[in-house]
């Protein structure tokens, strides 16, 4: 994975986090379609998440780090 | 009718568990971490069913009727951005060392990577200690559904009994591939049953709109009842999924790092399909079935697909909560009985129980009195389980620094490593007691859990204690950052 991919990422990450304190979401009660509001934007942060790390995974896929080397094999636990 | 579907499935998911024995090599390896082959998807249903637990289920919905949808913002999303990135973070690495070295628990890790008996001992005691509590949200989950299901036919003993029992039986005779194909096939019959549930009681009700609109408005908005400080110290609940033993041996048994990446990216979808659907019965459930107090209340799923939906779908409901709860009971159970074969056993009595044969049997003959232990247990408890799960999952969250110094921090020591695990041990107990039987705690009335303060403390002495002693042997550093 290419070093601005992955800061990148790591940013989107972030961005989610601090996303997930949506205290303006809860005070007053809205609707978005049926559900309400606060309930949707965190429906919304779970699919949010699944595409940050689809594209964390795609990217170290695509940058051949996710290959593993083999084994020593050494030292059994 | 409802009972008897409910009987029938349990039937059906000793048959799927026993199946699987036939494949079994006879190895402690292949008992234990089913050779380390297990793909993506059965990786992704094992991980998955594994961490939802009554608690997610029964839990979810008694806490929504009794503290709104904003639990959904606790647990769920909260999970949905943590622990998938605890798998890529420390379960690839894990998994990594766990096969260079061939380890197969958590302890033989920390007691190789930082050298200390000591250490190894404390944290099986601490590890066993939190696990127990969780064990006993499954079987009393159990008891819960089935009594609910049956209307007191069957009483919360015998479903308690029933679960234990089926659960005793295939892991005791399939080991982790039984119970990595029984939490496949459950984990599918939850959230599929889930869905269909949803649908047909909320149709029932005239539409998701129709039914929410009639809900008390304060239970579909954070208000008062979930502070920030609140929704910010639950984000480090899921941390406990990397101190887990349960997730720690699912994690081993992957075929290769590549089988993580599914996992990882379907997690977050997978909660949004389960808790959902829990957390809106929960507030729909609050205006079908009002005035349930206490424990009472995490029968609420329960009972509203008793008034909503028809017999039959009614039980295969009931079974799909069943399923949660076994899907997590198995892991748990197996990886306590490896962690006593391998770490206790294995140790302490040298070659008696050397050899693979003897220690699957003996694995198996502790997964059958663990079972009956935790079920005497569940005879005498009288708790939530949404404040049982949190104690549990708080304590497994101030470990986290561990695994972490562990895999990228060559400087940490054993002593800081024990030091850290005593601290939250203490602070633990202290939070234990002082919280007694209020739901709301909060430190010092801040809105912070407890663990907003176990899990900085745990982090600090790790690393007071590791710079202020000697550093480790560069030739054990080496073993494991090479």
């Amino acid at each position: 994975m290419g070093r601005r991919a992955g800061v990148g990422l790591t940013v989107a990450w972030v961005v989610l986090y601090l996303a997930h304190n949506d205290f303006w979401n809860w005070r007053t009660l809205s609707w978005v379609g049926p559900l309400p509001a606060g309930l949707a934007w965190h429906v919304g942060l779970c699919l949010a998440a699944s595409a940050v790390f689809w594209l964390f995974t795609r990217s170290r896929r695509s940058s051949g780090s996710g290959r593993l080397a083999a084994p020593p094999g050494e030292e059994r636990g | 009718m409802t009972v008897a579907v409910v009987l029938a499935y349990l039937a059906l998911v000793l048959v799927v568990g026993v199946t699987s024995q036939r494949w079994l090599k006879g190895t402690g390896e292949d008992y234990f971490l089913a050779s380390r082959s297990i793909g993506p998807f059965l990786l992704l249903m094992s991980l998955f069913g594994t961490h939802m637990t009554a608690f997610s289920l029964l839990g979810a919905s008694g806490e929504s009727y009794r503290t709104g949808v904003g639990v959904f913002s606790l647990m769920a999303s909260s999970s949905a951005l943590v622990v998938p990135a605890v798998f890529l973070g420390v379960g690839v690495r894990l998994w990594e060392v766990g096969k260079r070295h061939g380890f197969v628990t958590q302890i033989q890790f920390f007691r190789q990577r930082w050298g200390s008996d000591a250490l190894a001992l404390v944290l099986f005691v601490a590890l066993v200690a939190l696990l127990v509590p969780y064990l006993l949200i499954g079987v009393l989950g159990g008891g819960v559904t089935l009594e609910e299901i049956s209307g007191g036919a069957l009483p919360r003993w015998l479903g308690s009994l029933l679960v234990a029992g089926v659960v005793t039986v295939y892991v005791s005779t399939g080991g982790l591939r039984g119970t990595a194909w029984a939490n496949t096939f459950q984990t599918l019959v939850f959230m599929t049953l889930g869905a269909a549930a949803f649908v047909w009681i909320v149709r029932d009700l005239g539409g998701l709109g129709t039914a929410l609109r009639a809900v008390d408005p304060s239970l579909l908005v954070h208000g008062e009842r979930i502070p920030a400080a609140r929704l910010l110290s639950y984000t480090l609940i899921p941390l406990s999924v990397g101190m887990f033993p349960h997730i720690f041996m699912h994690w081993l048994t992957a075929r290769s790092r590549e089988t993580f990446r599914l996992p990882a990216v379907a997690y977050p979808l997978c909660i949004a399909i389960v808790w959902v659907p829990s957390v809106l019965l929960g507030v729909l459930g609050s205006v079908s079935i009002p005035g349930l107090a206490g424990p009472a209340a995490n029968g609420v799923l329960v009972r509203m697909i008793d008034a909503h939906a028809p017999e039959l779908l009614g039980g295969l409901l009931a079974a799909g909560v069943c399923a949660a709860i076994m899907s997590s009971l198995d892991s748990q159970v197996l990886s306590l009985a490896t962690l006593f074969t391998h770490d206790v056993a294995g140790r302490h009595r040298g070659s008696a129980v050397g050899d693979d044969a003897r220690r699957v049997r003996l694995g198996r003959a502790f997964v059958v009195g663990i079972l009956a232990l935790v079920f005497g247990l569940s005879l005498v408890a009288e708790t939530s389980i949404f404040r049982l799960g949190i104690w549990s999952f708080t304590g497994f969250a101030a470990l986290f620094p561990l695994p972490v110094a562990a895999l990228y921090w060559r400087r940490s020591t054993a002593a800081g490593a024990l030091a850290s695990v005593v601290v939250a041990a203490l602070l633990w107990a202290l939070f234990f007691v002082v919280a007694g039987d209020d739901p709301g705690y909060s430190v010092a009335g801040t809105g912070l859990l407890p663990v907003a303060v176990i899990l900085p403390a745990s982090a600090l002495t790790l690393v007071v204690v590791s710079l202020v002693t000697r550093p480790p042997a560069a030739e054990r550093v080496e073993r494991f950052f090479s």
